[in-house]
């Protein structure tokens, strides 16, 4: 099953990465984001995003009741797979396709999207999650737990004995630490999550992920064990079998009570030793449903309630216990789950045509519900969408791009590459678009709302604008900024993702939930801080191709930049200041009060402030050409400050986004970005000196900085 | 003046004048026009300890067993009176004498924080221990008065056969007291026996009384009592009211004929039907300790095990189990202790993983009918509910029947 | 020449220059900057008085101090700039028009904030289901209020701002007066934050014991709405007899005290506004995010009364109720610990600014300046890129 997040497609393309080491700043941009913990000696990003979970053989624990687990003769069957993958769930208030849940509870356990099993074949994450549910044992098996600190192994009582650093465990050599690992996580959880020390929190995490992965691998569980009664007794003569399935329970759900109480009340010994086993019957089925409580994999059937949260297996029963009897089609849903679990053979292999069955039962009974209840309109659209995973073809097209790009700036005379450049960045751009136009539509929303889709805009935005420049300016530097934007800005948003490994469609807070308001201010922001981060690039450009080729060489190059990069501020301004107006405008209409210097308020202020004060230099001769370069890349800064840094101080009413791991990227930004403003200085410096020892200085080149006359 | 020097000066207006309305200059302080508004819950004239939250339902650490941080039997001072003997102090009672003559005489003094309901209802207590009919609504304030540790007191004398604390009356005994009845704090003194040797002791009674004072001038009764958390009003809860923090609390409770002190830590939340007082434990208060009194035997006491056992996810008990069962004296009697290790689901939706509950269940018999029975239930996360074992169990212990 | 005319434009030159403007806008964005940072470590309201509504401050970073203009003066000197650099200055030039809509855009903006500054009132008023109330109360201004109850139920009210007692101490208390009062009140301690407890045997009391109780001064918390501000009060009659009184924000009821035989009452609180209407909250509604906890909306549906007429108004979250002058917020709900089926209040943000709308049409003004200006520019710019060869 594909996924987003397979950088892994870019094996081919490693022998061109390797051009990448030319260009020192963006690899170690990128390799901040993606790679923080599993740093390895590698520099160039797609080997980070390629390197193999080590081969660790699985430490044999102390003691192994069960047999080895061997190779399955038959897998999970492609309609199997497909089918499963389409599947409703509502998870994290929305419903998704169950390939989606599957994905990103992988991703958030593993780190990556997919996995490998302890033989080292690629388990993709629809099958790790089918054999999670049905198979639990073999799961139990997979080294998927993505264990980072050695530190925390020790602290939860583990060896770590093999010679090679292994950052992947399974669910059975974590067992025996399990009840150790959640009493410390559940300490750790008391100190405050900036305080902790790095241990500390991948012990929470861990715990977490350990947590996540036992309600799914028990969420069956209410299907794998049967209920048995005494063979001859009443209740076995009330129900006509001695064994019961959870479903029997539900089915006859209502008249339960009643029977119970009868036989409380009954003179008859017996009879009121079977209600006392009726008790402990559905004692015991309740301690089963609440294993099933993480999953929610049957809507509501409309006809009797307007109920917006879906039902697990477990609350059926306590609904059916308190008077509210599941319809035939919950009961024909809870079936088809019955016999998913039950395809769990009593040789532990799972019969493959029995759980295709059951899952195809199961879409066929859950898959009406939630469709009368309006809730899978853009299921099928959203399965096609991860299934299409543009976004990966969109940072290949911008990595050809960068690649012609490069090719086109050593060899200028050679007009067909950077009509090429041009073709590669257009397509990864349109593809982007479409991307985050199925996202819009997929969750009927304006595109920006979470700051990893600010990370997709931007980067959007960005190379419109840089195209947009290139088709009225012809001069390529727009151009070859744009792939280089593009690239990042692919980098970095695949990067983030993986960072904060959650859904990245998910449900909004209630004062976030409105789309009139993430239409406008939201995204005039956005393309402001897009066009913040396209002037920095240039100015950055300006000063390093002023550094190493001065400007006498090609004043009209450095003065067409110079232009580019006032139009691209004055762009921005518009967009910053109108933006950052609007958001003011929608705090006044949802607290009050239109400006409170909250920190991210302050962060869009700043930006205003600083294209306003470059602009305003500009016209009082304060800054020359030059001097804007450095000023728009110091304005860089400000902009990723405002963007991602205000959100890391944890404080103020927008402090929504929890961005750990962002902090070591923003910092290496700050630092490229304010050596290049360094550079600026160097360069202004020698060429004062250089005009200095120049004693007959043709009026040109001293009023060099003049030629762009402040004519407002 | 041209054009330019009117922009300056303009200009200077505008800024001085924005200057000097920004900064405002201090003036001293006056009220405002009276203005008259609606009442929107105010009341006027409540008393101190109510206004900060202290008020009839104390709560807190007390004594019990650990070095007392309130009055104790040390704090008073009195004159023994000749044919007096001291007895050792309980829990409840801090100056507990008897006669060498007859060891149905009692002295005893118990200080209660708040008014323990006032002096209706103390009044009629004391009658009940004596099998007389309460005193119509009203008649208890007209009842003569005396003073006692300095603080005006009700005084109290009646005849009857006594019965207090479960035991079987003995007719003709007659009670004579004070009560110091104050929403800060109350202080009883009784004087019970065989009603001869109480009118023969009536004089030295009363020059007891008259002697006896505390140790440390400030410690009035009306001064000790302890605050439980004060409780916010709407208005300032959306703007976080802090809990207020005091000194471990000094005294046991007493309510619906019981009286307890609870262990140190536990802090007393705020009242609910059905049950007698709630504690609160643990550094959050996730814990929760509870009273409660039914009539008659309470629906039985396997059933009512059996209940709480299925509240923690376990089966009931077999008779073997319940036979076998810890016991402890409490109450003039003994109470069965039950613990239970489990998933809680509590009646109103509430739910523990990894929970532990303590129970007790003892009767308050009169000649072997159950007059009541009397539930203490304690349940909460494992982690905290096993550090308070003990403390539990000293509470159950110090259940008395209330004087 | 005439030395004030020299004067004149020499200050008019300055006023309206760019290094003025560039100045002014580094040192903005320097204050915002650090007063962004300084919120890390302490409130929001005190960073904001200290560094955003200021003449000056010295900024601390570590043992060094920095002097630097406050909020106030510099966006005081920018209006000023503005006013006679980017308007009046501009006046007669060519292509300057969307420059001076914008800066009128943005002198729209400051007048707002000024406005909003000086002569607006915000609070919240905060309601059980059931609740009324006529009034709402800052999140953070104190004051003290001298109540008399009358005898039709009502309370005849004065009060007295909060921070004109601040600096109350025993050998210099802030003494109170009233028109027609037959006595006087003296505020002997004021603290900012404090708790209230009892005095027992076993310690000795930091403040005068007032009936048992004392007030314990407790440091100052970050977030100030959670400051529970005390007050030690006397009130000496005109025959010279004293009554010592406690105050404390969080306590549940005025404290009360008789003089000449009329019945009076002291309640240190969080100032109250009148509203020209009741409001009564009918219920509160909230919904989260099927199987979290996230909330998806809440609304309180309340019946506004404004003696005349009376209505029943739903009030959401980004859709406030806007009557009289005031504007009414779904801001928030609690208790934060609430269990299900606890009951909930409704805390509604309430506000009184007449410049409520200025920065809609400021904006609007605003982008109309920018997008002609600059949209002219880009149009000449793409038609002279085109033309090249």
């Amino acid at each position: 099953m594909n996924t987003q997040l397979s950088l892994n497609a870019f094996l081919p393309l490693r022998r061109t990465a390797v051009l990448l080491l030319l260009v020192g700043s963006l690899a170690l941009g990128s390799r901040a984001v993606s790679a923080a913990p599993t740093l390895t000696a590698a520099a160039h990003p797609s080997a980070t995003a390629v390197q193999a979970a080590p081969e660790a053989a699985p430490i044999a624990p102390a003691v192994r009741a069960r047999p080895a687990v061997t190779a399955r003769k038959v897998d999970w069957s492609k309609t199997s797979l497909v089918v499963a993958g389409s599947l409703p769930i509502q998870d994290g208030g929305r419903v998704k396709p169950l390939s989606t849940f599957a994905n990103f509870t992988l991703l958030r356990l593993n780190g990556k999207s997919t996995a490998k099993d302890q033989a080292g074949e690629k388990l993709d994450s629809m099958r790790w999650l089918l054999d999670t549910f049905v198979d639990p044992r073999r799961s139990g098996e997979y080294p998927i737990f993505q264990v980072q600190d050695s530190a925390t192994v020790h602290a939860i009582g583990l060896e770590v004995d093999t010679k090679k650093k292994r950052d992947r465990w399974s669910f059975a050599e974590l067992r025996p630490a399990v009840p150790k690992l959640f009493d410390l996580a559940h300490e750790y959880s008391q100190i405050e999550g900036k305080n902790r020390t790095t241990m500390q929190a991948q012990v929470v995490m861990l715990a977490e992920a350990v947590d996540i992965y036992l309600g799914l691998a028990g969420f069956l569980d209410f299907a794998r064990m049967p209920i048995p009664l005494s063979e001859g007794g009443i209740l076995a003569q009330e129900f006509g079998t001695a064994r019961l399935n959870f479903s029997d329970l539900v089915r006859r759900g209502g008249d339960l009570s009643a029977l119970r109480s009868r036989l409380e009340k009954s003179d008859d010994p017996l009879e009121r030793e079977a209600s006392r086993e009726l008790t402990s019957v559905l004692r015991f089925a309740a301690d089963l449903g609440r294993a099933s409580l993480h999953v929610a994999l049957q809507p509501p059937d409309a006809v009797l309630s307007a109920r917006e949260a879906w039902h697990t297996p477990g609350e059926l029963l306590s609904s059916a216990f308190d008077g509210m009897p599941a319809t035939a089609a919950e009961l024909a849903g809870l079936v088809a789950l019955e016999r998913l679990g039950a395809s769990l053979g009593s040789d532990n292999t799972v019969d493959m045509a029995e759980a295709e069955a059951a899952l195809v039962a199961l879409d066929a009974s859950t898959g009406p519900i939630a469709a009368a209840r309006g809730e899978t309109r853009r299921l099928d659209l959203e399965v096609t969408y991860y299934r299409l995973d543009l976004l990966m073809y969109a940072l290949a097209a911008y990595i050809l791009a960068f690649v012609l790009a490069a090719f086109s700036w050593l060899r200028p005379a050679a007009a067909l590459l950077p009509r090429l450049t041009f073709g590669a960045a257009t397509v990864g751009t349109l593809l982007m678009v479409v991307a985050i136009t199925l996202r819009c539509i997929i969750r009927e929303r304006p595109p920006v709302s979470t700051l990893y889709e600010t990370l997709l805009f931007v980067t959007a935005t960005g190379a419109i604008i840089g195209l947009s420049m290139e088709l009225i300016n012809r001069r390529r530097i727009a151009l070859y900024a744009t792939a280089a934007l593009g690239m990042v800005g692919m980098f970095l948003s695949n990067g983030y993702e993986t960072l904060d490994k959650r859904d990245t469609m998910p449900s909004l807070v209630a004062v976030l939930d409105t789309n009139f308001w993430l239409a406008t201010h939201v995204t005039v922001i956005t393309i402001g801080y897009a066009a913040g981060v396209f002037a920095a690039l240039l100015g950055s450009v300006y000063i390093v191709v002023r550094l190493i080729r001065g400007r006498a060489s090609a004043p009209e190059f450095f003065t067409s930049l110079g232009r580019m990069i006032y139009g691209t501020l004055a762009f921005g301004l518009v967009f910053s200041l109108v933006g950052t107006i609007l958001g003011g405008i929608w705090a006044n209409d949802s607290w009050g009060r239109f400006w409170g210097w909250d920190p991210k308020e302050n962060g869009a202020l700043l930006i205003c402030i600083s294209q306003v004060a470059i602009l305003h230099a500009r016209l009082g001769g304060i800054l020359r050409e030059l001097g804007i370069a450095a000023a728009a890349c110091f304005a860089g800064t400000i902009v990723a400050f405002s963007w991602f840094g205000t959100n890391l101080l944890g404080v103020g009413l927008h402090s929504y986004g929890f961005t750990e791991g962002i902090n070591s990227a923003l910092w290496t930004y700050y630092g490229i970005q304010w050596s290049i403003c360094a550079l600026a200085l160097v360069v202004g410096v020698r060429e004062a000196s250089m005009v200095k020892s120049q004693v007959s200085e043709p009026p040109a080149t001293s009023a060099r900085g003049r030629t762009t006359t402040p004519a407002t | 003046m041209n054009s330019i020097q009117r922009t300056v000066f303009a200009a200077a207006v505008v800024f001085g004048g924005f200057l000097s309305w920004s900064c405002g200059h201090d003036e001293s302080p006056t009220f405002s026009e009276p203005l008259t508004v609606e009442n929107f819950g105010t009341r006027f004239g409540v008393s101190t300890s109510e206004r900060f939250g202290f008020s009839s339902a104390p709560g807190g650490a007390s004594a019990a067993g650990a070095p007392a941080q309130g009055p104790t039997a040390d704090a008073f001072l009195y004159d023994l009176p000749e044919g007096w003997v001291e007895r050792a102090p309980t829990s409840m009672r801090l100056i507990n004498l008897g006669h060498e003559d007859d060891p149905r005489v009692e002295l005893t003094l118990v200080l209660l924080a708040g008014d323990g309901g006032g002096i209706g209802a103390n009044v009629n207590r004391w009658r009940g221990q004596l099998g007389l009919a309460p005193l119509p609504e009203g008649e208890a304030e007209g009842l003569p008065t005396g003073t006692l540790l300095g603080e005006t007191a009700v005084r109290f004398d009646a005849s009857g056969a006594y019965s207090g604390m479960g035991s079987t009356a003995e007719s003709d005994f007659r009670m004579v007291g004070l009560l110091a009845i104050d929403v800060a704090g109350s202080a009883f003194l009784k004087f019970t026996g065989p009603a001869a040797l109480i009118a023969t002791e009536l004089a030295s009674f009363e020059a007891f009384a008259a002697s006896l004072r505390v140790k440390d001038p400030d410690a009035a009764p009306g001064s000790v009592g302890v605050p439980p958390a004060v409780s916010a009003t709407a208005g300032d809860a959306a703007s976080g009211a802090p809990v207020v923090e005091a000194p471990e609390a000094l005294l046991p409770n007493s309510k619906d004929g019981l009286s307890w002190t609870p262990p140190s830590g536990w802090r007393q939340a705020p009242d609910r039907q059905m049950r007698s007082v709630t504690y609160l434990l643990g550094p959050q208060g996730e814990a929760e300790c509870y009273v409660a009194v039914l009539g008659g035997d309470g629906g039985g006491l396997k059933s009512n095990l059996d209940r709480w056992r299925q509240q923690m996810g376990a089966g009931p008990l077999s008779s073997a189990e319940l036979a076998g069962l810890e016991r402890v004296p409490s109450l003039g009697g003994a109470a069965v202790l039950i613990d239970v290790p489990g998933a809680y689901r509590g009646m109103s939706g509430e739910r523990v993983e990894d929970a532990l509950m303590l129970g007790a269940v003892l009767s308050q018999t009169n000649g072997g009918s159950a007059e009541r029975t009397v539930f203490v239930k304690l349940v909460g996360p494992t982690g905290t509910v096993e550090a308070e074992r003990g403390a539990f169990r000293a509470f159950v212990q110090s259940l008395e029947g209330a004087q | 020449m005439n030395p004030l005319r020299t004067i004149g434009t020499g200050l008019l030159r300055v006023f309206s220059s760019f290094r003025l403007s560039v100045t002014l806008l580094v040192f903005l964005g320097l204050l915002t900057w650090l007063g962004t940072l300084a919120q890390v470590d302490r409130g929001l309201y005190e960073v904001q008085k200290e560094y955003f509504e200021s003449l000056f401050l010295v900024h601390r970073v570590g043992a060094l101090g920095i002097p630097l203009p406050g909020g106030n003066l510099v966006l005081g000197l920018l209006a000023v700039n503005i006013l006679v650099g980017g308007l009046w200055r501009m006046r007669g030039r060519k292509n300057v028009s969307g420059v001076i809509v914008v800066h009128v855009g943005i002198l729209m903006l400051f007048a707002a904030g000024l406005v909003k500054l000086q002569a607006s009132n915000d609070g919240h008023t905060t309601l059980y289901e059931g609740e009324s109330k006529s009034y709402f109360q800052s999140y953070h201004e104190l004051e003290l209020a001298l109540l008399r109850p009358l005898a039709d139920g009502k309370i005849e009210e004065r009060t007295v701002d909060g921070a004109s007692l601040a600096h109350a101490n025993p050998s210099h208390p802030a003494v109170v007066d009233g028109q027609g009062l037959p006595f006087r009140v003296e505020v002997t301690r004021y603290f900012e934050n404090a708790g209230v407890m009892p005095k027992g045997p076993m310690f000795d009391a930091p403040t005068p014991v007032i009936d048992g109780v004392f007030a314990r001064p407790k440091p100052r918390e970050k977030l100030n709405e959670q400051n529970g501000a005390a007050v030690y009060v006397d009130v000496i009659a005109a025959d010279g007899s004293v009554q010592n009184g406690l105050l404390w924000v969080y306590d549940a009821h005025p404290w009360t005290f008789d003089v000449a035989g009329e019945r009076y009452a002291l309640d240190l609180r969080r100032k109250r506004f009148p509203m020209p209407f009741r409001v009564s909250l009918e219920r509160f509604r909230k919904e989260d995010h099927p199987r979290t906890g996230m909330p998806r909306w809440f609304s309180s549906d309340v019946t506004v009364d404004s003696g005349k007429s009376s209505r029943l108004v739903t009030i959401f979250m980004n859709e406030p109720l806007r009557q009289d002058g005031l504007v009414l917020y779904q801001a928030s709900w609690g208790p934060s610990n609430a269990r299900p089926g606890d009951p909930l209040f409704s805390s509604l943000a309430v506000v009184r600014n007449p410049s409520d709308q200025w920065p809609l049409w400021g904006c609007i003004v605003i982008a109309a300046g920018l997008l002609w200006h600059f949209g002219r520019k880009l149009i000449r710019h793409v038609s002279r890129e085109v033309a090249r060869p």
